[in-house]
């Protein structure tokens, strides 16, 4: 080893205490603002991933509401001795007799291939249902139904199958044909004492404080 | 001696081409992120639109009259929208049947554009000359037949 080596590592056997202060420095300021960008990340992530599942559960409601009301044929008894015919409706407003003070108006569709989320004692069910939901959302949104070759005198006999706990609001769209314009109600408009069929439905979702609408369209016959 | 100096950082050319390959990176994911959001946003307004399409093909074809079918028109959705709408309407081999055309568009905002084809059934759209010579043709068809086959 000759001299000038021995002074360059000399030189360099130890930090200053400049050096120590500035690199704990850095240290922590890296630290402190990796820290922080690793907890917005967290946060940014959970709040997408409760944001996707709740886009994923409002898709795929309207998407079976959807499928319910374009698959809504009218209220057919006994479906082996009647044909639906070219002009009935497959969507009616109707006043239960088993519905609280016989006031409440509900929407009434029947089903002649349920799928699987009606079932009977664990069995999906093969024969056509009746379905009835009104706009009422205190619950969230949920269909009372029972088989269509059955009676039914008493709210009791119907099943209850919850749809969606989310649902925060049901407004009703009609459409005016004179004046092209659009009408927003949140109860039925009547004519002639009929409750008359909406064009679209529009259902709010809510979490938390995020708001999502879709709008459902009611096909009013065949 | 004079190489272990030189090994102990990065050339500038290195720290710059790192650099470049880094924010290439960067751009590129920024960018697939981005289409990946937007693609979401508009799979959220496609159940809307098909709602509205739907709606707007039942309203147009309920218009009996071929005059005002041809002139086309503009509707307001719920959304409060404007979308406008054309027609184009041909004949068919048979009679009494229709193609009917739509085109639908959104008039400001992107992305409603539809184009749907179906056939209707309007024995008064016929005209009668025109339906004569269907029915002569169809006439002529079937006697032809029955002479090959005969």
């Amino acid at each position: 080893m000759n001299p000038s080596n021995k002074i360059i590592s000399k030189k360099k056997s130890a930090f200053t205490l400049i050096e120590v202060i500035l690199s704990l420095g850095l240290g922590a300021l890296t630290l402190v603002s990796t820290l922080q960008v690793m907890f917005s990340l967290q946060q940014i992530w959970t709040e997408t991933q409760t944001q996707n599942a709740f886009d994923q559960h409002v898709d795929g409601t309207c998407f079976f509401l959807q499928f319910i009301f374009n698959n809504a044929s009218s209220s057919i008894k006994n479906p082996t001795t009647e044909i639906p015919r070219g002009k009935s409706k497959n969507i009616e407003i109707v006043q239960p007799n088993w519905a609280d003070g016989f006031n409440d108006s509900y929407f009434q569709l029947s089903i002649q291939s349920p799928p699987a989320i009606f079932s009977d004692n664990s069995s999906p069910l093969n024969s056509p249902i009746t379905i009835f939901f009104d706009l009422s959302t205190q619950n969230g949104l949920q269909f009372k139904w029972h088989s269509s070759s059955k009676n039914v005198e008493n709210i009791l006999d119907l099943y209850q199958t919850k749809i969606s706990p989310f649902v925060d609001k049901i407004d009703l769209w009609y459409f005016n044909p004179e004046f092209q314009t659009w009408e927003k109600e949140d109860d039925f408009l009547e004519k002639n004492n009929e409750s008359l069929i909406p064009d679209f439905l529009e259902i709010t979702f809510k979490i938390k404080e995020t708001l999502e609408s879709r709008y459902i369209y009611l096909r009013k016959g065949f | 001696m004079n190489g272990f100096f030189k090994k102990i950082g990065f050339s500038l050319i290195e720290v710059m081409v790192a650099l470049v390959i880094f924010s290439l990176s960067i751009a590129l994911l920024t960018n697939s992120y981005m289409n990946a959001v937007i693609a979401k946003e508009n799979n959220k307004n496609s159940q809307n639109e098909n709602a509205f399409i739907a709606w707007a093909k039942d309203f147009i074809t309920t218009i009996e009259e071929k005059d005002k079918l041809l002139q086309g028109g503009e509707l307001t959705l719920p959304s409060n929208e404007q979308i406008q709408w054309s027609a184009e309407i041909n004949e068919t081999e048979i009679l009494d049947l229709f193609s009917l055309m739509i085109q639908i568009e959104k008039v400001e905002n992107e992305p409603i554009k539809s184009a749907l084809r179906f056939y209707l059934l309007r024995p008064e759209w016929s005209e009668s000359e025109e339906r004569k010579q269907l029915l002569e043709k169809k006439k002529t068809y079937i006697e032809s037949l029955q002479q090959n086959y005969f």
